[in-house]
């Protein structure tokens, strides 16, 4: 008897070896996706930007700051550990052995930082090749990467409650971010990868519709006279620079001004005198600098300035602020020239201007560039190479 | 909701017992029961909801019809809770975001705007302006509901959503328009 003819191989989606193996990855997929979406749904509920531009859920996670991605330290995050809110109403107080003694400071660990510091001064510097320019320098290279209504510094849990910001670099910034959501999250707007800091700036709307920028350069330098003591800002810094509370232009015109870089410069001003008027090969720029020395105690303080300030008038780190970090600036390129009407901030008029930056380097490499570029005075780009 | 509650708590968990205790600083050391607790998202919270309140009841005295002033009659009993909870933690009570311009808040240029205004216009501004202020506190109130820390405001934070709830009906479309 001959051999029967094999039956036509069924296509392949109604197999029943394609529903073995379909099966069990439809379902790990539908978990992973539920087990995400359940972390995003409870951090996030309600997307609603008022830019109308994606809204960013994180998965936040319960651990420390300061906590190396290795989890070196002895209070490295056991979220077990980590007192919850639910529980009963007198929980927190007795889940906590004292209160800070300041409340809205939130320390380093001095530790650990020193022991940071230390192992930071013991790299050695790479040697200095190509001739680069003698400027202690390197960027992060960055775009536009969202908007909302959140402001983790300023309003950390409380979804909405800010003017409209827009985000550059880490691509999950909002309400709930915190040092470790922001380090767990790998996407990034910026160049370099390792960069997954949070930077921020008040959107610029003109009539009422949001004008994103059209590129933002991060610089990390430095003013002082020996940028050799420059070390790098721990995991969790935090600062912000400018101010939003002021509506008001400054007798003494301290910088707070958007100006036209490119070719042709500013052909006039706005009739309120606010804005400059762009030639239409320049465009409309703003930098705004943060300060370069800081406690070297806190990553953050109750206004989120003062645990930062100026150098010297030597132009040395001392006193209140004796460790010299980075000096930072955006450089902000917005698309607009010669039409300048109904521009104003988020925030209010055009020097209510500010910037806040949060940090989440990957500390090798943020420390590789603070050594090789910056405390050797030298310029590099945005993958720290001379 | 144990993950958006969990990450309030990092923000000062940092400066608790698990870690190396930083050197104390001077000041009152309050003990457990006798002070508040209050973490970043409770200290944000009162700081904003403080001046938000400030700015409506000085901005429904503007108006000329009494009910609108009335919608906001319970924010000065607010106020005094509010500032008792910042006080009792060892924390300024007064205007933090002075000139600010947050949804719900109100800075000095935005008050005298609508002074400038003649009534009828005045009236309707104020309305509107009282709805935002009012959808904002129902909306912050939540958040801090479900992520801040200590009882007390936690409590608080429930109990001023709704109250914004209510007082949003009670700001009748149409209310300040006649």
């Amino acid at each position: 008897m001959s051999q029967p003819t094999p039956a036509p191989r069924r296509p392949f989606l109604r197999r029943r070896s394609t529903l073995f193996v379909a099966v069990p990855v439809v379902v790990a997929l539908a978990a992973s996706i539920a087990v995400t979406t359940a972390y995003a749904r409870s951090a996030d509920p309600k997307p609603a930007s008022a830019g109308g531009v994606e809204e960013v859920n994180t998965a936040a996670l319960p651990e420390e700051f300061g906590v190396e991605p290795g989890g070196t330290t002895p209070s490295a995050g056991t979220p077990s550990a980590t007192p919850k809110p639910t529980a009963s109403p007198s929980a927190p107080a007795t889940a906590r052995s004292a209160p800070p003694a300041r409340p809205g400071w939130v320390a380093v660990d001095p530790t650990k930082q020193a022991a940071d510091v230390r192992a930071f001064f013991a790299m050695k510097p790479r040697k200095v090749t190509n001739n680069p320019v003698k400027v202690p320098e390197f960027n992060a290279s960055c775009k536009a990467s969202h908007r909302n209504d959140d402001d983790p510094i300023v309003a950390p849990g409380l979804k909405g409650a800010s003017h409209n910001h827009t985000f550059m670099g880490n691509t999950s910034t909002n309400a709930f971010s915190t040092a470790q959501s922001l380090f767990a999250n790998k996407k990034t707007t910026c160049t370099p990868a390792q960069d997954h800091s949070a930077y921020w700036i008040p959107t610029l709307l003109q009539n009422g519709k949001a004008v994103n920028p059209s590129g933002v350069t991060v610089y990390y330098g430095s003013r002082l006279k020996d940028p050799g003591k420059t070390v790098p800002f721990p995991m969790g810094f935090r600062m912000i620079t400018g101010d939003a509370k002021n509506q008001k232009d400054t007798p003494d015109k301290q910088g707070n001004h958007f100006w036209c870089g490119g070719i042709g410069g500013e052909t006039g001003r706005t009739p309120d005198g606010e804005w400059p008027v762009c030639a239409k090969t320049a465009n409309l720029v703003r930098q705004v600098t943060f300060p370069d020395c800081w406690d070297g105690k806190h990553l953050d303080s109750p206004d989120h300035k003062s645990h930062v300030g100026p150098a010297d008038r030597d132009g040395k780190c001392s006193g209140k602020f004796p460790v010299a970090i980075p000096s930072v600036s955006f450089v902000i390129g917005y698309p607009l020239n010669t039409n300048m009407t109904g521009i104003k901030l988020a925030s209010g008029t055009g020097y209510s201007m500010h910037a806040d930056f949060f940090n989440a380097w990957e500390p090798k490499a943020l420390a590789e560039r603070v050594r090789n570029c910056v405390n050797q005075g030298v310029k590099c780009g945005s993958n720290g190479q001379f | 909701m144990l993950v958006a509650t969990a990450v309030a708590v990092p923000l000062t968990v940092a400066t608790t017992s698990s870690r190396p205790a930083t050197p104390a600083v001077a000041g009152p050391a309050p003990t457990a029961s006798a002070a508040a607790y209050l973490g970043a998202t409770d200290i944000a919270y009162l700081q904003l909801m403080i001046p938000m309140d400030v700015g409506a009841v000085r901005l429904a005295a503007l108006a000329q019809d009494p009910a609108l002033a009335a919608v906001v009659a319970d924010h000065p009993a607010e106020l005094a809770r509010m500032r008792a909870l910042l006080r009792a933690a060892g924390l300024p009570d007064g205007d933090l975001h002075d000139g600010h311009e947050l949804p719900g808040l109100f800075s000095e240029r935005q008050i005298d705007e609508v002074a400038a205004l003649s009534p009828p216009a005045r009236d309707a501004r104020v309305a509107d302006l009282l709805r935002e202020h009012l959808t904002q506190g129902e909306r912050v109130s939540a958040s801090a509901a479900e992520v801040a820390e200590d009882p007390a405001v936690r409590a608080l934070a429930v109990e001023l959503g709704a109250a914004r709830t209510s007082e949003l009906a009670r700001l009748k479309p149409g209310l300040g328009s006649g």
